[in-house]
């Protein structure tokens, strides 16, 4: 049984179909990448498995649980996160502060209990700031913790995101063009980050990436949308010969 | 030391705007509106320790107590009957209906408690105390409205900055959406946020009426305007801005009284507001608002 499974996915945003008939199926411990030509449906995917649109149509099935039409906050903790085209960081928080946040429903005490300071506030504290460390340090974050998120560099603010979404502790994890604005040397760096993730996590990821070298580097399987609709799917090496592909992203 | 004392005065008042500027300013920072039904809150929180008091017989301290605890639950039942349907709307939508809250408690109280005004009895119990042979006198509700308003600052920014439900708090106020991605539960958190203010609001009304002790149904519409514009003063959203916006409005307030006219001095106040928001528009401690070309 797949991670992931997507079934005849389809919205409507009035009369025009954004996404119709999408259907994907993810194993566990996947690399799986989503292309297609800008406004071809890829981040409306994203936003209907993430609740933050309902689908129209379709199902979607997370490790054998139906989360269609779920809300984002019952989806997160079914198991997605994601991670933003622009980042969308709290800026003004700092960087252990936004990892925090990620954690804050594996780790519980009362607002009574962090309001009279118990025992209990400063226990669960050190342990979030311990997880949160921990977290950062694969990221070569931990030196930075203490900066505002805003004041990172663009990289780390990238790096930082995944991190963030990573301490919701989902099952799957979603990456919207991570690459976006990387010189090559970054994105490079950040392949290496995502395959370290995939092995030293469990993570399956999907990804939405215009960064060929990105996609072909890393992505096991594609899948290639183009108006709202699946153009084809399967392994990397053989979608990214398909002459329709080409097709859709260089014209005829 | 006529001035000395009218300096007093004018930060015991300015205190108590504090408090009051502390919730406007927390509920404006986390669920971005006005709630300008806070100052009747003060009212109501004021009502209840009256009543507890007077009919009742309980200990002022329990009585303050129970107040902050009718009005939190009061700020979580406004929050979600009135506000809560509203998340979508625009502001303006909000807005009105904050005011429309607002005269709903003013005309409610006036139904139940009669339009005639009441002896409240202060709950403050701590002798004053004289300087320099009477010439200089500190009452106890001064030094208690003092002391309580930092303890609540501090209390406040160590709550926001180091917990948790204070963390979320911050994510909410920056981004809703992305928040609840992370699993926050926004219509959870907003409900704390108006908890806490409506709570805040319940100790205002006790060192409100124990200062000025007439009570009645419009006893909070003005000082919750005051300390709406101390909140405006400070920086909106700022919680040692409202503290120290707070101080300055009621500072102005007293001193504008005592030397320039007694008449004039809620126009002093609204005019120096004014002045500020033309040289700093965001207020003393607000955030500069970049916009993004």
């Amino acid at each position: 049984m797949a991670l992931l499974e997507v079934k005849n996915l389809g919205i409507s945003f009035g009369g025009l179909r954004a996404v119709d008939e999408f259907s994907v199926s993810i194993e566990k411990g996947e690399l799986y990448g989503l292309i297609g030509p800008n406004g071809a449906g890829k981040t409306t995917v994203f936003n209907m498995l993430t609740g933050v649109y309902k689908p129209s149509n379709g199902v979607i099935m997370l490790d054998g649980q139906n989360i269609t039409g779920k809300s984002t906050i019952e989806i997160n903790r079914a198991g997605i996160a994601r991670t933003f085209q622009n980042i969308r960081l709290f800026k003004a928080m700092s960087v252990l502060d936004n990892v925090k946040v990620g954690l804050h429903n594996h780790y519980k005490y009362s607002t009574a209990e962090g309001v009279f300071r118990m025992p209990r506030f400063f226990f669960t504290e050190k342990e979030m700031d311990k997880k949160a460390m921990e977290l950062l340090s694969v990221f070569e974050l931990d030196s930075k913790a203490d900066f505002l998120a805003s004041n990172l560099p663009y990289g780390d603010q990238r790096k930082l995101e995944i991190a963030r979404a990573l301490a919701t502790q989902p099952k799957l994890l979603l990456l919207d063009e991570p690459a976006a604005g990387m010189n090559p040397n970054e994105t490079a760096e950040l392949m290496n980050t995502i395959r370290f993730v995939r092995d030293n996590f469990d993570m399956t990821v999907l990804l939405i990436e215009h960064d060929m070298s990105l996609v072909s580097g890393i992505c096991e399987k594609l899948s290639v949308l183009n108006f709202g609709q699946l153009l084809c799917e399967g392994n990397t090496f053989d979608v990214l010969k398909n002459p329709e592909v080409i097709t859709a992203y260089l014209g005829d | 030391m006529g001035f000395l004392n009218n300096l007093i005065n004018g930060i015991s008042l300015g205190s108590i705007y504090a408090v009051i500027a502390l919730g406007y300013t927390l509920v404006y920072g986390i669920a971005k509106m006005l709630n300008f039904a806070h100052g009747d809150i003060i009212m109501v929180g004021g009502y209840v320790i009256f009543y507890s008091m007077t009919s009742f017989q309980i200990n002022p301290y329990i009585s303050v107590l129970l107040a902050v605890i009718a009005c939190t639950v009061l700020g979580i039942v406004i929050e979600k009957i009135a506000y809560k349907p509203l998340r979508q709307a625009t502001s303006l939508s909000v807005l009105i209906t904050a005011i429309g809250v607002s005269y709903f408690l003013q005309n409610s109280a006036l139904l139940l408690f009669g339009e005639k005004p009441v002896n409240f009895t202060s709950v403050v119990n701590i002798p004053s105390i004289s300087l320099f042979d009477g010439q200089i006198v500190i009452t106890g509700e001064t030094i208690v409205a003092i002391i309580i308003s930092i303890l609540i600052v501090v209390g406040l920014s160590l709550f926001i900055k180091k917990t948790k439900s204070g963390r979320a708090m911050l994510a909410v106020s920056e981004d809703k959406d992305a928040a609840q991605l992370m699993g926050i539960n926004i219509n959870r958190t907003i409900s704390l946020t108006f908890a806490i203010g409506a709570g805040l609001a319940a100790i205002a009304g006790a060192l409100l009426c124990s200062a000025y002790p007439t009570l009645q149904n419009t006893t909070g519409a003005m000082p919750g305007i005051k300390a709406f514009v101390a909140a405006v003063f400070g920086g909106i959203g700022s919680v040692p801005g409202a503290m120290i916006g707070g101080i300055l409005i009621g500072v102005i307030e007293i001193l504008g009284r005592a030397y320039i006219s007694p008449q004039l001095s809620d126009a002093i106040v609204f005019a120096v507001l004014i002045l500020v928001l033309i040289v700093k528009p965001t207020g003393l401690l607000g955030k500069k608002i970049r916009e993004k070309v």
